[in-house]
């Protein structure tokens, strides 16, 4: 089953918006020169319906990443009631039969946590954007602080540079730092100590990139783009815990935002994000 | 001696009726349970028809509906119980899978008394059953007994 239709669907949409607004320019010298209107209203008209159709495509697959999410809970339900009545009828004592009822139990709520991240995507992708100028380093250190007191018992060395202020929404940008500041203290677990630097600098064409880099397990750079993608992972689960949505999460914001992602590793050595957005 | 009043049960999936009778059975309910399988026959059930219309002449104590059913669903059901007149102060709790807002809107505007989404870890489902059973059966006063 493909879940991952939502991403694409966001991205052609925002590439469409983009090609919109070029269009409309390139029409009105066109305008100009052959004081041709027909075209121009064949254009306009040929633009809505394409409009409306991908409005609908989109609400289609939203309509269905919803659904599949609610309807695959009812199975999982009677696995895991059925389950528990099983044991309570049985002879647990043996270890071979435990460790199997620990793994069919672990398996479906593994599953239960996959539905309620693909229910938390699909709605990340239908939630309107509510766009206010946010300031950066306030939203990280708070964020840090708040890491600081989960994980008081690691050692993390923190490098948080001068952040800039974007019109962004601020619950969304939040989730994004959330996701790579915690990745960046997972993939960090297995070093005596975490270097973490957050960082950012201007680009042209008033855009601004910030940085998330940590010195952890890293991952083959050959395999950046698959880290974006609904539960892909790059590292088995049994070293590090996630159903892997944090990164599609992270995808479906930045580029709701008209912002780029990209991520660049080195086994054993780190991991880095870029995030590109509008100042 | 009052005759201890039953309890109606709507739900399409058999798997869900022998869960949630097993959380019942936890309960120790004098109640005995009366189980459906779609909207027609909650109707034929409280208004005596088809299968139920040699049925003894009593209400339940309260109805626990599931909303999605073949036929008529959860929803519409109770819209029709609220618009007749013997029925329209039956106490109905809902119990369903989705967490669907309009679900929750629409059956409150019709006057439900409870609408409860099936929680998937069973310890807890266990407990929100158990907690039905309790209140609705045991400490509420309902007013079909009057």
């Amino acid at each position: 089953m493909e879940f991952s239709v939502v991403v694409p669907v966001v991205a052609a949409l925002s590439f469409f918006f983009a090609g919109l607004a070029l269009g409309r320019r390139s029409m009105r010298i066109q305008m100009k020169k052959s004081q041709d209107t027909t075209l121009n209203i064949e254009l306009e008209k040929m633009v809505a319906e394409r409009t409306a159709q991908l409005k609908q495509a989109m609400e289609d697959q939203e309509a269905f990443a919803y659904s599949i999410s609610h309807d695959l809970r009812s199975p999982l339900r009677h696995i895991d009631g059925f389950l528990r009545l099983l044991i309570n009828k049985m002879d647990t004592r043996d270890e071979v039969v435990k460790g199997y009822f620990e793994k069919i139990y672990m398996a479906s709520n593994r599953m239960s946590a996959m539905i309620d991240d693909l229910l938390l995507f699909s709605r990340l992708g239908r939630k309107e954007l509510d766009v206010k100028p946010v300031n950066l380093n306030v939203l990280v250190h708070e964020l840090i602080e708040q890491f600081k007191i989960i994980h008081q018992y690691r050692e993390i060395e923190w490098k948080v540079n001068l952040l800039p202020t974007i019109p962004c929404d601020a619950n969304l940008i939040k989730t994004v730092f959330e996701n790579l500041i915690a990745n960046a203290i997972k993939y960090t677990s297995k070093k005596p100590i975490a270097v973490i630097e957050i960082g950012a600098r201007d680009l042209p064409d008033n855009l601004a990139e910030v940085f998330i880099k940590d010195n952890g397990v890293g991952f083959n750079s050959l395999y950046a783009n698959r880290l974006f993608r609904v539960f892909q992972r790059l590292h088995a689960g049994e070293d590090f815990s996630g159903t892997g949505i944090g990164l599609a999460n992270v995808k479906q914001i930045i580029t709701r935002h008209n912002g780029k992602v990209r991520a660049e590793g080195t086994i054993n050595k780190g991991a880095a994000f870029y995030l590109t957005l509008h100042k | 001696m009052t005759k201890i009043p039953r309890i109606l049960y709507a739900e399409d999936s058999l798997n869900d009726v022998e869960l949630t009778l097993a959380a019942f059975s936890e309960c120790n309910l004098a109640n005995e349970i009366d189980v459906v399988h779609d909207g027609e026959e909650v109707l034929d059930y409280l208004f005596f028809r088809g299968r139920f219309a040699d049925r003894e002449k009593s209400a339940p104590a309260f109805l626990l509906l599931d909303i999605k059913m073949p036929k008529l669903d959860g929803v519409e059901v109770l819209k029709i119980i609220r618009e007749s007149g013997e029925y329209k102060s039956l106490p109905v709790v809902m119990l369903t899978a989705s967490k669907m807002e309009s679900d929750i809107l629409k059956s409150y505007s019709l006057g439900v008394n409870g609408f409860v989404i099936k929680p998937i870890d069973f310890t807890d489902f266990v407990k929100a059953i158990k907690s039905i059973g309790f209140f609705w059966a045991i400490v509420n006063t309902s007013p079909m007994s009057l």
